[in-house]
């Protein structure tokens, strides 16, 4: 990727619900040692600027009038109040890649809006964790890898690359989270069945975080060198199922318990029922926590475990509260039974399917993510999976960011295990010719290559020469994606049927070049389309300070 | 026991609260879900299903525009009048944030069907920061329209009377023939200002002009009761009559009743005092009333000069027979040379007035074929008459135009037809074809997308 190695090898872990950072220190003997998780510096909820934290809550609060920017606890504290629905906001990595757009409104005038897209709150983000390595480190930190689910398609890789950039990072590398937890485990002593010659060393990898869910079945080999070699034999369709869920069934529970007592919210304004069913959501996900842990260390004390009752209490609404509301481990099993009979397993289920395996052919599974730890998690995949497949939990708060700064050091250096991923371009590009989508090279194209595509006129009366590239992985129009193109000037009429040829190369780089000789026209396509410096100087959010000291 | 279908329902609530938390009215925020299900709805041109979400308020018009002109490519060849279904999405979009939403689609970046883009090009200008408006009109566009929108914008926003002429005179000045771009509405003046204004046009550009500045004519009108008041004033304080530009401020005169449909008693009596006061307007002011459109009008001011007295015989006592018994009406054209008669040598405006009056003559068919076919001492005189009698039904006229054409294949003609379809940007596949054959380079203009 680089060629001069960063004083600091920099991996995010970009969550639904959190966000860490790790960074390994210069080059050393032992890069593992110097592999820590930092701070990001952030305002608690009590306001207090704080700098010990090794998490960052994925929540933001805008207050447009000042032109300043919360991210992080207090943002999440704004957000739980309720209080500023219109200016808070979380979740975004479940909308990345997409067109959604946040209105913000001033706080103190109405009527003069943002809109605000989610590269642009992702940003936001990054750029809190930039900025907290810098005033830790006192120097610029200008290249990170960014994680990202295993399932993220094109547009939202491409997304959260320029998130980043816009965060002010000049390189970037996104790598897939599952990738990351096996490396750091790798890295850290895991304890692999490695090459096993009963089960060709196939693995499920398990990563549940607040907001997605990603399954992949890997064979895994140990080479010569004690790098992995990785072949991704099958990849679950992307899932946006997370903690975020079990937050709002929880809270459901909540909200339906209050009703019986009291009037629906449903006849109070838009912004009254935001304000409560925000609340609720933020006072379910903290009970979530505290209820998990209590039931975690019960687990082998069935007699306890039966006993076991919370009781909760807190102000849904201003002088409304819920109050001794009683949750069992058995009421949480029915709460939550439509997630963990099929929600959660329906992934397992599908990417074993497409692996053409049985369940009992997966040796390991490798459970990661920020919900990994859930009690109804493991306990649903132990049940489905059978109790001979050994669960393998690995670190869910920072193996990605450390798994991602291990690879950001491995771009450089060759003292740390390496994982050896197949290099294979995910999408086919196709050509728009008249109304038809036609193939011009397919995903099986080495880079360094160059072709010829004839592209034959579809009609007559044509006013322009139109090149314009998709990428997709079949041929069905709605499924593909733009890429880039150009209209060409014509200097001659052309006919029907008349052939024009396209010469194309597909780089080192993966951009690609055209030429097209009967037109003199030249055309290159870069594959990723980063932003580009005006975009990013330009950008609103620059003019926005975040959690002011 | 937990009531399993109302958590689950509850959670549906919950999370459809936490999706329009953002909002009040609308939404913005679209799951990936739904934009597949758009482009699906894209690429099958099923454009109500979409104009439906936006009416049903399930997504903002702005995410559904955005995603929509994303997605354009997918879009398939339609007629205009299907396309014509997307557009209430973008009719209801907030102007600064589709101007944004719309930067890729002007800067033919996204394949976007051309049709589509002509339909967003007016609504696009519309919202454009007025910088950007400033920079076409000052350099051009091949769309008259899009110059049109961004003029009227510009003057808009000038609310000085001396800065408002200067900068209408500059484009009449650029854009000398467009009619479109005379269109000028300046009611957001304030009252002195307009005052002020219609004074400095009146006496620069009717009074002291050389020519007859139709551009700025057109301004003076609609200042109705006020601008009349200003030429009769300006005639009565007249000695003599003899400068040609004092007949123009007389056609001003006649102008405002030319097309007024009432029985107006005041202009009546202004008109009839201007008569009295000076003998020298008499003669024009007499020929002036041939114009007006309602012959009542016409026939009471007659009434009301002869009270007064008119010159006994020549061509005043001629046009009042005419007004009285009302057989001035109708020019009767049996033959092209009819028509070659009554417009040779006569301003291009009666070209025009003659076209309308042959558009309902009988034998208009046969008629209008025959302009293509015969060798006219004057052929530059019946062609610019063709063109003009095409303008008064383009889209019906041209293609029949062009039928004709196909026979004699004139040069001369070909190149005005070319011109007119340009101004026109006519687009029935006769035309496309006519153009693509005779002039590719006018051809990528019209059906091109070149900025």
């Amino acid at each position: 990727m680089l060629s001069k190695p960063p004083p600091y090898f920099c991996g995010i872990d970009l969550g639904t619900t959190n966000s860490t950072v790790s960074v390994i220190r210069l080059e050393s003997d032992d890069p593992m040692k110097k592999l820590e998780t930092r701070p990001i510096y952030q305002r608690d909820e009590n306001y207090r600027f704080n700098k010990t934290t090794e998490y960052l809550p994925s929540c933001i609060y805008f207050d447009l009038d000042n032109r300043r920017v919360f991210t992080g606890k207090y943002a999440k504290s704004i957000y739980a109040s309720g209080n500023k629905p219109m200016q808070t906001i979380r979740s975004v990595k479940t909308r990345i890649g997409g067109e959604s757009l946040i209105e913000v409104p001033k706080i103190n005038n109405i009527e003069d809006v943002q809109y605000i897209d989610i590269v642009q709150c992702s940003a936001l983000f990054l750029k809190t964790v930039r900025q907290s390595l810098k005033d830790q480190f006192n120097q610029e930190i200008d290249e990170a890898v960014i994680t990202v689910p295993a399932a993220f398609n094109t547009d939202e890789r491409q997304a959260t690359k320029n998130a980043a950039l816009l965060a002010g990072f000049r390189k970037v590398e996104i790598l897939d989270e599952p990738t990351a937890t096996l490396l750091y485990y790798l890295n850290s002593g895991g304890d692999f069945l490695l090459n096993d010659s009963v089960n060709d060393g196939y693995k499920l990898v398990y990563d549940i975080g607040g907001g997605t869910l990603d399954v992949s079945i890997a064979r895994v080999l140990e080479d010569s060198s004690g790098d992995l070699e990785t072949d991704i034999v099958a990849r679950s369709p992307r899932m946006d199922l997370g903690g975020d869920d079990f937050d709002q069934y929880l809270a459901a529970y909540f909200l339906s318990e209050f009703e019986k007592a009291r009037k629906s919210i449903e006849d109070r304004t838009k912004e009254d029922q935001s304000q409560i069913i925000a609340r609720i959501v933020s006072q379910a996900e903290k009970e979530k926590i505290e209820m998990n842990e209590a039931i975690k260390q019960k687990l082998h004390n069935p007699r306890r475990l039966e006993t076991y009752k919370r009781y909760v209490d807190f102000e849904v609404v201003s002088g409304m509260y819920i109050q001794d509301l009683t949750v069992t481990k058995k009421i949480l099993d029915e709460i939550y039974s439509d997630l963990v009979s099929t929600e959660i397993i329906k992934p397992v289920e599908q990417t074993l399917k497409y692996a053409e395996l049985q369940k009992e052919q997966i040796s390991e599974v490798i459970i990661t993510g920020g919900m990994s730890g859930y009690y109804a998690v493991e306990e649903s995949l132990t049940r489905f999976m059978g109790a001979n497949t050994k669960l393998i939990p690995i670190d869910s708060v920072a193996s990605v960011s450390k798994g991602a700064a291990i690879h950001h050091y491995n771009l450089y250096y060759e003292k740390l295990k390496k994982i050896k991923l197949k290099d294979r371009m995910s999408d086919d590009t196709y050509i728009k010719v008249g109304n038809e989508f036609k193939m011009f090279f397919p995903r099986t194209t080495e880079p360094n290559t160059t072709g010829t595509f004839e592209y034959v006129v579809p009609e007559d009366g044509l006013a322009e020469f139109s090149v314009f590239l998709y990428y997709g992985i079949n041929d069905k129009p709605d499924n593909l994606t733009k890429l880039a193109g150009k209209f060409f000037p014509l200097k001659q009429r052309l006919k029907k049927d008349q052939s024009i040829h396209i010469k194309w190369t597909l780089d080192k780089d993966k951009i690609i070049s055209i030429e097209i000789l009967e037109l003199d026209g030249k055309l290159t396509i870069q594959k990723d389309q980063n932003y580009i410096s005006d975009e990013i100087e330009s950008n609103f959010i620059q003019t926005l300070e975040i959690n002011p000291v | 026991m937990i009531d399993r279908d109302l958590i689950t329902k509850t959670v549906e609530r919950i999370r459809e609260a936490l999706n329009r938390r953002f909002e009040k009215n609308a939404e913005l925020y679209i799951s990936n879900q739904d934009i597949q299900k758009i482009k699906n709805l894209l690429w099958t041109s099923s454009f109500e299903t979409i104009a439906k979400w936006s009416q049903m308020q399930r997504y903002s018009p702005e995410i559904l525009a955005k995603v929509i002109l994303k997605n354009a490519w997918l879009i398939q060849a339609v007629s205009p009048r299907k396309m014509e279904r997307l557009m209430p999405v973008f009719n209801n979009c907030n102007p600064k944030l589709f101007s944004e939403i719309m930067k890729e689609v002007i800067e033919n970046k996204i394949d976007t069907p051309l049709n589509l883009v002509r339909m967003l090009e007016p609504l696009y200008y519309d919202s454009v920061e007025m910088e950007k408006c400033q920079q076409i009109l000052d350099n051009g566009h091949n769309d008259i329209k899009i110059l049109e929108i961004c003029f009227r914008r510009i003057i808009k926003r000038i609310s000085f009377a001396e800065e408002l002429y200067e900068e209408i005179k500059k484009y009449f000045g650029m854009y000398p023939e467009s009619e479109n771009i005379r269109e000028v509405d300046v009611s957001h003046l304030k009252t002195e200002q307009q005052k002020l204004f219609l004074n400095t046009i009146f006496k620069n550009e009717i009074i002291d002009s050389d020519t007859d500045q139709w551009g700025w004519i057109d301004i003076f009108n609609k200042f109705g009761q006020t601008a009349f008041d200003l030429a009769i004033n300006y005639l009565s304080g007249l000695s003599e009559f003899r400068n040609p530009n004092q007949k123009r401020v007389v056609n001003l005169i006649i102008a405002r009743i030319v097309n007024s449909d009432e029985n107006n008693q005041l202009f009546t009596k202004q008109i009839v005092e201007l008569y009295e006061i000076n003998p020298s307007i008499r003669f024009s002011l007499t020929l002036g009333l041939r114009k007006i459109r309602t012959r009542q009008i016409a026939q009471n001011l007659v009434k009301e000069f002869q009270e007064i007295g008119i010159p006994e015989g020549g061509r005043i006592q001629d046009v009042v027979n005419e007004i009285e018994t009302g057989e001035r009406d109708e020019l009767i054209i049996q033959t092209v040379d009819d028509i070659f008669d009554e417009i040779n040598g006569r301003p291009h405006r009666h070209l025009r007035y003659v076209s309308r009056i042959f558009m309902r003559n009988e034998r208009f068919n046969t008629l209008f074929g025959q302009l293509f076919s015969k060798n006219y001492c004057n052929e530059e005189l019946i062609q610019k008459f063709v063109i003009e009698v095409i303008k008064n039904d383009g889209n019906r006229l041209i293609d029949i135009a062009l039928t004709h054409w196909k026979k004699e294949q004139k040069e001369t003609l070909r190149d005005r037809l070319l011109n007119l379809i340009k101004e026109e940007r006519f687009g029935s596949s006769n035309v496309k074809e006519f153009v693509f054959e005779n002039d590719f380079e006018v051809y990528k203009t019209i059906y091109g997308r070149g900025m």
